[in-house]
């Protein structure tokens, strides 16, 4: 009998401990269970800061124990606030990054190498491609995972087009641009806005990058480009469809509150696909997308797809295991995705990609068969800009201005941007 | 024979213990002024002379600071147009605005010495925009009154003025609408003239009445000498703000028209935190602080010639 007993105990202990391996695949404690507080920063609108939050309640409520403090901040802001903590050594643990800086953050050591992770398993890049990889690796390490694909695009406004009785093609030329920009003011009112970003496209379109491989020197030899670009706005500026100068300070295109489409000013803006649901949002309407125009006589296709931004660790976190499952956890696990909704491009795991084409709504659904429509001609994207780009951004921006006011010609202002530009570029060889 | 007692200091004792010193009054002086000090050290002065050896070095936050030596400023002064003209921007904007501003606030408050049971209203009601005029909030609003579709417009509109004119965005205008938001803060100066007036005593206008003088001679002879002490630090101090303005132009025209309305304080922030060029900022920084120096030290010099004080000098 007390054989029989024990017998039957130990046969219902092992039934009890071979049911375990079932629970133990919800949730691996990370830090070993102890609290722990992670501060993560980005950058965005109101729209990102609640959908992130709400990721981060989710990741919460899997690990009790990690507790998170955000600092998010508008895109003006969010540079000087981490340059400023990378010079006090307060980085934040997790914090969004930016492809065009992650040459700079890599040469100053500040960002966490990944690749450990990805080898053990934290990181499961089994379904993300090789390209949006390597495009947040250095030195073939990965330290940024991309967080989303965009791609530059024109959102247009529907309604405007509906009442002028025009279809919207996907990639119009810049003669067309200019026609139908005429038309849409004689039938409408509404006017149009050509922003200074569209030079990078222009070199693109002749199948070259505004910089040199070096970041020495401009990608061509003399100022032609230049003198098309300017000349652009020239004769933009002197039609009665183009919003004047004057209008532009007031409704400024940078910030997303202000800029003319919102109100109807324009019909156009120039941006990134990822825009599309807070500029829609904040216009209160529909928006459509199109590629950027061509010249009619480019050579390529200027359309890309850019990994639109990052996560990275800082080398300087205490918690690089919590950091690494969290990044995991934000790129590939469908139920974070399917509330960020793609908010920060479109996503990169393939298994995310086809949970959320599914339930799209209309807004998405358009930005999502943009990118399809970008995917099948796009060509390779350029390379970073190279230090002192950002100022002769800045010239660019200013010369865009005096040729609107007409304080300068043309080809004065090309001369100019070629000029100093050059010499800009070449203290970069020291 | 006795000697002159000499007055002998009160020798003193080495104190017995640590609270007995404590307790000396001039130790428990300078506790009191310790706090301010540390904190007037650790976020005033140190950071001063950082800045200045910054100033000296080509820095732009990410990494190591090199020195450069007076490069900075040589480029500054030489081969940058953009801040030659931010230079004149601000001084045109200090040489307008200050001498509006002080007059605004002597003719409000010389009509405000008519005691009567409003001045107190009024008072609160002039005196509001110069404690909210430098928020952000009043800025924004300000650029909407001011734009195309603002509220001017629709006032002249209603006027039978036609006026689509957008006074922020034209390059003549905008230096103005800027110049009236801080002329429009004349609140604070206005109530120290006050203070200066009702110390003129009246006496002086009853004596000068019995001579035969009228208002405008008694303004004149009596109120304007008798006010220059007021005048000089209202001067001087809005002088020092005119020269450091930065909040209107940044939220209203960010610079723009075509750098009608790049303020210095304006450039050294896009210098600073667009370009990430931090030394070339510190040394704008510094040659600020030298042209406000000499700015006062100029008004300084020429009050002997124009101020009068009423006390033995």
């Amino acid at each position: 009998m007390k054989k029989m007993l024990s017998l039957v105990l130990a046969l219902a202990l092992l039934l009890s401990v071979m049911a375990l391996p079932a629970s133990a695949e919800t949730v691996k404690e990370v830090n070993g269970g102890e609290p722990c507080t992670i501060r993560i920063a980005w950058w965005g609108n109101q729209t990102r800061n609640d959908l992130t939050t709400k990721v981060l309640d989710m990741y919460h409520e899997l690990h009790p124990n990690v507790t998170f403090e955000t600092e998010p901040t508008s895109w003006d802001g969010y540079w000087d606030k981490l340059a400023t903590q990378a010079a006090t050594s307060s980085m934040p643990d997790i914090f969004q990054q930016d492809y065009g800086k992650v040459g700079s953050f890599f040469a100053q050591n500040l960002m966490m190498d990944l690749t450990p992770y990805v080898e053990n398993g934290t990181i499961d890049t089994s379904r993300i491609s090789t390209a949006v990889l390597e495009s947040g690796s250095m030195d073939g390490k990965l330290y940024a995972l991309c967080l989303g694909l965009n791609s530059p695009c024109l959102f247009y406004d529907k309604e405007t087009f509906a009442a002028a009785g025009i279809e919207a093609p996907l990639q119009l030329t810049w003669d067309q641009f200019f026609s139908i920009s005429k038309e849409i003011y004689e039938k409408t009112g509404v006017q149009t806005y050509i922003d200074s970003m569209v030079l990078g496209m222009l070199f693109r379109g002749i199948g070259t990058s505004e910089y040199a491989a070096d970041g020495t020197k401009f990608g061509v030899e003399d100022d032609t480009v230049f003198k098309t670009y300017f000349q652009m706005i020239a004769d933009a500026a002197k039609e009665p469809w183009h919003v004047s100068p004057e209008l532009l300070v007031e409704k400024n295109p940078t910030v997303t509150e202000t800029m003319p489409i919102i109100d109807k000013t324009t019909w156009d803006s120039f941006s990134n696909s990822n825009q599309l649901t807070t500029i829609s949002s904040t216009a209160g309407r529909e928006l459509g997308m199109m590629m950027w125009p061509v010249m009619a006589d480019d050579t390529t296709q200027v359309q890309y797809l850019k990994s639109s931004q990052f996560f990275c660790g800082s080398t300087t976190t205490k918690y690089p295991d919590v950091v690494a499952d969290f990044i995991n956890f934000f790129v590939t696990s469908v139920d974070a995705n399917l509330v960020l909704k793609g908010e920060r491009g479109v996503p990169v795991d393939s298994a995310v990609l086809a949970a959320l084409s599914e339930g799209l709504n209309e807004t998405d659904q358009i930005m999502y068969s943009f990118i399809d429509e970008v995917n099948k001609v796009a060509t390779p994207m350029d390379r970073p800009t190279p230090n002192g780009s950002t100022q002769i951004g800045t010239l660019v921006d200013d010369l865009t201005e005096q040729v609107r006011y007409g304080e300068i010609s043309p080809e004065d202002a090309a001369a100019q941007v070629f000029a100093e530009g050059s010499e800009i570029l070449a203290e970069n060889a020291q | 024979m006795t000697a002159m007692p000499q007055p002998r200091r009160a020798k003193r004792k080495k104190p017995a213990s640590l609270s007995e010193f404590l307790c000396r009054e001039s130790v428990a002086g300078y506790m009191f002024i310790s706090l301010f000090i540390i904190g007037f050290l650790v976020f005033t002065i140190i950071p001063m002379i950082a800045s200045l050896y910054l100033s000296f070095t080509n820095y732009n936050i990410l990494g190591d600071a090199k020195w450069i030596g007076i490069a900075n400023y040589v480029k500054m002064f030489t081969r940058d147009s953009k801040y030659l003209k931010s230079l004149s921007v601000t001084f045109f904007y200090a040489f307008v605005s200050v001498p509006l501003k002080l007059l605004m606030a002597l003719i409000v408050a010389m009509i405000m010495t008519r005691q009567s049971r409003v001045t107190g209203l009024y008072r609160s009601v002039y005196y509001l925009p110069s404690i909210i005029g430098g928020s952000v909030a009043v800025a924004v609003m300000w650029k909407q009154l001011f734009a195309s579709d603002g509220v001017i417009n629709s006032v002249l509109q209603a006027l039978s003025i036609n006026s689509t004119k957008s006074w922020i965005g034209s390059r003549d205008s905008a230096i103005w609408v800027l110049i009236l938001l801080t002329v429009w803060q004349f609140g604070s100066s206005m109530l120290i003239f006050l203070a200066g007036l009702k110390q003129i005593p009246k006496t002086y206008y009853e004596a000068a009445t019995m001579d035969g003088a009228g208002k405008v001679r008694g303004f004149f002879s009596i109120t304007l000498p008798l006010l220059t002490p007021t005048i000089f630090f209202n001067l001087v101090m809005q002088t020092i703000n005119g020269f450091m303005v930065f909040n209107s132009g940044y939220i209203i025209t960010q610079g723009k028209p075509l750098n009608s309305t790049l303020f210095y304080a304006l450039y050294l922030y896009q210098k600073a935190f667009t370009d990430y060029d931090m030394g070339y900022a510190c040394a704008m920084a510094w040659v600020l602080l030298v042209i406000i120096g000499l700015m006062t030290a100029l008004l300084f010099s020429s009050s002997r010639r124009w101020v009068f004080y009423q006390g033995a000098r």
